[in-house]
């Protein structure tokens, strides 16, 4: 299906005029097609522009981009502008995408079926992507299923389509991809794309991921005959209402249309429901102050994966919520009891203990997120599989309080004993477990 | 042809052809095919239907033309401003929409068609309606549908089920434009009727520039069952391209209803149906010149 490139053929970068060869077409999209290539023999890709897509516009921006460089490696950021002789346009090498990376079309097919601590993963590391890029004066303006994949095993994210990201507050006004992530400002033509519309793009994409729903297609979208552009501008600018919008009832899920988000709603805790009703309420009415901020979503979304806890009878993940107290409830899975497992409480943080449940620096000091440095782990005693312990993984003593006041050090490698009432002083934090 | 009028840039031509064991068994063809009006505005749309045939799926004739006939339908509401496309939005929205509207709408068909046409107890064994009075309506009318909808600046394809879809390029390489559908497996098949058949649906997107298709060709599973292996059958796109560009396109359409019997009585038994939009230009430019 390719049009632009040959297989075989070569391409120039045009700063150091290095070679890189075609290897294979990948895919196409609206603006090009996308190659895969080698350049010094590492694979790279190659996106190659249609003509009336090459534009000095497109051009400029690119080597903006190159210059600025990338905001973190999650992005398949451009590196350098490709030409060839006796081929027209241009096109750009970014770097090539894992294998292991999967888009959220695949999960909305259901070809991929994450946990939900992969998914928590995959939404927190978006939003501290989109943060860092926000934080470099950029935004993306495009945020879509289709420029965002994740790895269903780790929840690593890999953002793609990065060509159309412009500099904040000097973007055309022109309306990228599918008024369904737009901003309805800008859906509206009142507003062009920024990081304030790009906050709206990443809580929709947010609610996708966790109810594998839109959170405006409710009952006022079952009533669309005619799916066209105006009845999408009307869902989605002119009249948009939340689902869930608890003053306004008129658009709910309609079962047997919308029964992922019915399903999916109410197994998440309280929290986090309410930071999608503020984004799709307040962030609608007020697009300047009522929209979730990146920062808001990652400390979100960092909780919710310490909030999950297993079914013991089936093995689903299910939540804690900390809003409804002592009372477990039902499994969501398979309606049988919940019992929740041991509690760690640190400061504002909860972290609920399963068999597998593990701090990282940011639980215990003011660090950022980073789930490959582990600084405790829940370990079963060694002689007694009964006995359940905290292994201190850091380089420093513990020092820890007992319910009966016995004050003792856990070393690192050591661990101390999940009992209700105990106080571990990690050196710059202290937490306590509750049962 | 007068001085001065544009064609378009396509031919349409194609045929269906019930098939050799429906004639010996008194069934009728349930396939349906829907060829473009090339003398309209973009975008034409190429549609082939078919429909599922067994006892459970007795309306599936019916099914296929509601089918066929939806799909132009949904295609013609393309969300732009067909003066000046925006490429990204409308990828998006093939991806995004066109399979759950094509649903939508074919079961909304349906529903009227059968309220317009009540089911009588005849029409269908004890089991069948059994399962009509539990929801199972749909698997009455049920079918699959391959989908081409062609405009001067780009091509969607879109494919729920089985059958083939096949481009040819100017050099006669032959490509399928949608991945293959790990679902589709011996007998069993993907099918509009089926629950969130729409998460089923494949879609490609094709931007016309350099090097577009010099023919486009769907085919519904009779034609490539009748071929031994996929290397045989994929064959067939640069033959007819090679008697298109030798022979004429005329010819070809003469033939085409008798080949179609052939390749039935031959093969698989089952209806053939094969339709094929033909690229009259060479120069990609004149593409986006037309209308």
């Amino acid at each position: 299906m390719n049009q632009l490139l040959k297989i075989g053929m070569t391409v120039q970068t045009e700063d150091s005029a290095r070679s890189c060869r075609v290897e294979q077409f990948l895919g196409g999209g609206g603006q090009g097609e996308v190659y895969r290539a080698t350049l010094d023999d590492a694979a790279v890709a190659l996106k190659w522009y249609f003509p009336a897509q090459a534009t000095a516009q497109q051009r400029r921006n690119l080597q903006l981009l190159i210059a600025k460089g990338a905001p973190t490696f999650r992005f398949l950021w451009p590196l350098a502008l490709a030409v060839a002789p006796g081929v027209g346009g241009f096109g750009y090498l970014m770097p090539l995408r894992e294998p292991r990376y999967k888009s959220i079309v695949d999960l909305m097919k259901r070809r991929i079926e994450p946990s939900f601590r992969v998914l928590a993963t995959a939404g927190l590391e978006l939003a501290h992507s989109f943060l860092e890029l926000h934080a470099r004066g950029l935004c993306y303006q495009d945020i879509s299923f289709g420029n965002v994949c994740f790895d269903p095993a780790n929840g690593e994210v890999s953002i793609g389509d990065n060509d159309n990201v412009g500099v904040d507050g000097e973007t055309g006004g022109g309306v990228l991809g599918t008024p369904r992530f737009i901003a309805p400002e800008v859906v509206r033509g009142e507003a062009a794309p920024g990081t304030q519309t790009d906050l709206f793009s990443l809580a929709v994409l947010l609610f996708y991921m966790f109810m594998i729903h839109h959170p405006l297609e409710g009952r006022k979208e079952v009533a669309i005959r005619c799916f066209d552009l105006p009845a999408m501008t009307r869902l989605y600018g002119v009249e948009p209402v939340f689902i869930f919008d608890p003053a306004d009832d008129s658009n709910r899920p309609a079962p047997g249309y919308h029964d992922n988000a019915l399903v999916f709603w109410p197994i998440y805790p309280q929290f986090f429901r309410d930071l999608f009703t503020r984004a799709f309420t307040e962030g609608i009415r007020d697009p300047l102050h009522g929209r979730v901020r990146e920062s808001e979503w990652r400390a979100a979304l960092a909780q919710l994966r310490d909030l999950i806890v297993y079914c013991a009878r089936c093995g689903a993940e299910n939540f804690y919520d900390t809003a409804s107290g002592q009372s477990a409830g039902a499994c969501w899975s398979c309606r049988q009891p919940l019992r929740w497992p041991p509690r760690l409480h640190i400061g504002r943080q909860v972290i609920m203990l399963n068999h597998d449940s593990r701090l990282f620096p940011h639980h215990l000091e003011q660090q950022l997120y980073d789930f490959s440095n582990v600084a405790a782990t829940v370990a079963q005693h060694p002689g007694n599989p009964a006995i359940w312990g905290l292994k201190n993984l850091t380089g420093r003593n513990w020092v820890i309080t007992s319910g009966e006041g016995a004050i003792k050090e856990v070393e690192p490698g050591r661990s101390v004993t999940l009992a209700a009432g105990t106080r571990i002083n990690f050196g710059g934090v202290e937490g306590d477990i509750r049962c | 042809m007068s001085a001065g009028l544009v064609l378009p840039p396509w031919r349409a031509l194609g045929a269906s052809r019930r098939g050799a064991a429906h004639v010996r068994s008194g069934l009728p063809n349930q396939d349906a095919l829907l060829l473009p009006d090339l003398e309209s505005d973009p975008p034409w749309i190429l549609a082939l239907a078919d429909g599922h045939g067994s006892p459970k799926s007795f309306r599936s004739d019916r099914g296929a033309l509601l089918a066929v006939n939806t799909a132009a339908a949904v295609c013609r509401r393309l969300p732009c401003d067909p003066e000046s496309p925006r490429l990204s939005t409308i990828k998006h929205w093939a991806e995004d929409y066109l399979s759950r509207e094509i649903v939508r709408c074919w079961r909304e068909a349906v529903d009227e068609d059968i309220a317009a046409h009540p089911i009588a107890a005849e029409e269908c064994t004890q089991s069948s309606l059994a399962s009509l009075e539990s929801g199972g309506h749909y698997l009455a009318y049920g079918a699959t549908l391959l989908v081409v909808m062609v405009t001067v600046t780009f091509i969607i394809y879109w494919q729920v089920g089985d059958g083939d879809i096949l481009t040819v390029a100017d050099d006669g390489v032959v490509s399928r434009p949608l991945p293959p559908d790990e679902k589709l497996f011996g007998n069993e098949t993907t099918s509009l009727c089926a629950d969130r058949s729409w998460q089923e649906a494949r879609t490609a997107f094709q931007v016309l520039a350099g090097a577009p298709p010099a023919l486009i060709l769907v085919a519904s599973d009779g034609y490539a069952n009748s071929y031994r292996d996929e290397a045989g059958f994929l064959r067939v796109g640069s033959d007819l391209l090679t008697l298109i560009r030798a022979d004429g396109l005329e010819a070809v359409a003469a033939n085409l209803s008798d080949w179609l019997d052939e390749i039935s009585r031959q093969g698989s038994g089952d209806d053939v149906t094969l339709g094929m939009l033909c690229r009259t230009t060479t120069n990609p430019a004149r593409l986006g010149q037309w209308g």
